[in-house]
């Protein structure tokens, strides 16, 4: 994307008024248009003085055919507003579905068949977000066992330790070594990601709404955790989940989130272990998909470019808000092989663009955020669509029971 | 050609990034997880086009052992700090030392002091900025990501750097022996070229990375 140049005429002025207005231009140029522009729905109203003007027969033509292309748009906008208000209706509707699992049991291993049946069925179109906070509770439990008071203890340990490194920091300027633990030192790090985690929202920033539930839930972890620590990404999954959930269901969830070995693995950042998950993730990839795969390696572009944010945010950044929350409620009930399941997923989906594209391109696209108008039947689709073989299936089965801590 | 840029959180690597290769700020930056990536050609006074690959890495220390997997491909480094916080000039040190551990011995490094915008709450003065940067031979700038200011320059001064740099090393690849080709200290200034009079003095490096 070329900043270079500035393109003041350029052809970017696609205001399409409905008729040519300037007869008088028209008149010199009627009859022959020596390079019409088949592609463009401008008028001649709008169009740079440079070029010559439309003929009459031409003007008409392509007033003709905005017309028709804003009928087919307006169609085309009817359809799918009605196809996400039936969507909507449908997703509203299955609150009671859920709840009648939830109070059956039916989310967690012990469910019955049936009971898993009408799971999957109700996944494709995802929990209601009003039945998120129960269900998401739910299907996580507390299995760390915390305690309301542990996360108030926690809390204010956090503050104090935060001062404390703060001031550490300050008097001891360069190199701040002090009697803290090295990763409580990383409190001070939280400070800096909180406004800058989902920035558009505005809502994390100092004075927001959530800044301080934000910071509570990431200061309080790193008290819990101090092995751990602040490692930068956890504040995207600490985000959603408060998005989602009360402060302390939240706090419960982000620790039970990542107790799970394969996310624990991730923060350690260890390089061998890194890499050792990469490998069979590509590996799985190439079972899965094949042609992509070896493209991939072909242009140079190695899994851990795209998988370790996906990963580490647990796909936070790399979704719109809603499709991650619906990621998460897959996540949530098939725990965490469903993490390598939905990064192949996100693959399939953009496999075309993929093939199309070298490392740049492809990069790019790995590394931003898919569109917000993408599409959540079509994604989760492409999930769903990737066949767990035994081979994916053995993977899956290490990545559940990989190393711990 | 890759250049990396590094540096504490924080200090605007990534909009100086977005800057340069889209021209772009962003007041509601999102931290980087990882390393991201952008490109961006210019071209030199002889008319050549250079392509400039730019990773742009996540500051935190844990990050480090996975983006200093980065640098060894790197031909340039520019180290960020952000001029109205004192620790990430401070830090600079360090992440010297990274990159003396990490990347090539002959990567061409500029220290860039981010946010000159913030005149009022400036408190790494660029005297001592300048000082630091002659003593460890590497080049300096102070920059503004939010107005442009220098920005183009510091980009377009590496990556000329850099493309005399390769062009003089390929033309006297075998004339190696000759001036100050001194092996690598092992100490502070080893990184940079040993060449203290750096700027535009012709970085002569004949080093050979090994």
């Amino acid at each position: 994307m070329g900043a270079e140049g500035t393109h003041d005429e350029a052809p970017a002025t696609l205001t399409a008024q409905p008729l040519p207005t300037t007869p008088s231009r028209l008149a010199v140029g009627s009859g022959s248009d020596p390079d019409p522009d088949p592609y463009s729905p401008e008028v001649a109203s709008a169009r740079p003085e440079s070029l010559p003007p439309k003929s009459r027969a031409e003007a008409a033509r392509h007033a003709k055919l905005v017309r028709k292309m804003k009928k087919q748009a307006a169609a085309a906008e009817a359809k799918s507003r009605k196809a996400a208000t039936r969507r909507e209706d449908k997703l509203v509707s299955s609150k009671a579905a859920w709840m009648e699992l939830i109070h059956g049991n039916g989310l967690g291993a012990g469910a019955s068949k049936k009971q898993r049946k009408k799971v999957a069925e109700l996944l494709r179109l995802g929990v209601p977000s009003s039945a998120r906070p129960r269900v998401w509770a739910a299907a996580l439990g507390n299995p760390l066992s915390i305690t309301p008071d542990l996360f108030d203890i926690l809390r204010s340990k956090a503050s104090e330790a935060h001062s404390l490194a703060r001031a550490a920091r300050q008097s001891g300027a360069a190199d701040g070594e002090t009697s803290l633990a090295p990763r409580e030192h990383s409190l001070l790090g939280i400070y800096l990601d909180l406004p800058r985690t989902y920035p558009e929202l505005s809502i994390f920033d100092e004075g927001g709404p959530m800044h301080d539930q934000l910071r509570d839930v990431l200061g309080a972890f790193v008290c819990y955790r101090p092995d751990m620590g602040y490692v930068q990404g956890m504040s995207f999954p600490a985000a959603l989940l408060l998005l989602n959930l009360p402060l302390y269901d939240a706090f419960v969830a982000f620790c039970t989130l990542l107790n799970m070995p394969l996310l624990a693995a991730f923060f350690r950042l260890e390089t061998d272990e890194l890499s050792r998950w990469m490998d069979e993730f590509n590996a799985l990839a190439h079972e899965v998909l094949p042609d992509l795969a070896i493209h991939l390696d072909a242009v140079g572009l190695q899994p851990n470019l795209y998988l370790v944010p996906w990963v580490m945010t647990l796909f936070a950044r790399a979704l719109p808000l809603d499709l991650a929350a619906h990621a998460w409620d897959y996540l949530f009930i098939h725990g965490q092989v469903f993490i390598f399941h939905m990064a192949l997923g996100i693959l399939l989906y953009l496999r075309d663009q993929l093939l199309a594209e070298d490392f740049e391109g492809a990069m790019l696209l790995l590394s931003g955020r898919l569109p917000h108008d993408t599409s959540d039947a079509d994604l989760f689709a492409a999930v769903r669509s990737i066949k767990l073989s035994p081979r994916l299936w053995l993977v899956l089965r290490r990545v559940s029971t990989c190393s711990t801590v | 050609y890759t250049v990396v840029l590094i540096g504490d959180s924080a200090v605007g690597k990534s909009n100086l990034l977005s800057r340069f290769t889209r021209d772009e700020f962003s007041l509601e930056s999102k931290s980087t997880i990882g390393v991201e990536f952008a490109t961006r050609s210019i071209s030199t006074d002889d008319g050549k086009v250079l392509k400039a690959q730019i990773w742009d890495t996540a500051g935190q220390e844990r990050y480090r052992a996975i983006t200093s997997a980065y640098y060894r491909g790197a031909v340039g480094a520019l180290l960020v700090y952000d001029i109205s916080k004192y620790e990430t000039f401070s830090n600079v040190e360090r992440w010297l030392k990274e990159l003396r551990d990490h990347a090539e011995n002959h990567i061409e490094v500029m220290l860039v002091g981010n946010k000159s915008d913030l005149r009022h709450l400036r408190v790494v003065m660029t005297e001592d900025a300048e000082a630091f940067a002659q003593e460890n031979g590497i080049s300096f700038i102070e920059t503004s990501a939010l107005d442009a200011s220098n920005v183009e320059e510091a980009f377009s001064s590496i990556l000329t750097k850099i493309y005399e740099k390769v062009s003089r090393k390929s033309m006297n690849s075998d004339a190696a022996g000759s001036g100050k080709t001194k092996p690598m200290a092992n100490n502070a200034s080893k990184v940079i070229v040993v060449d203290n009079e750096n700027d535009d003095a012709a970085p002569a490096k004949k080093k050979k990375c090994c």
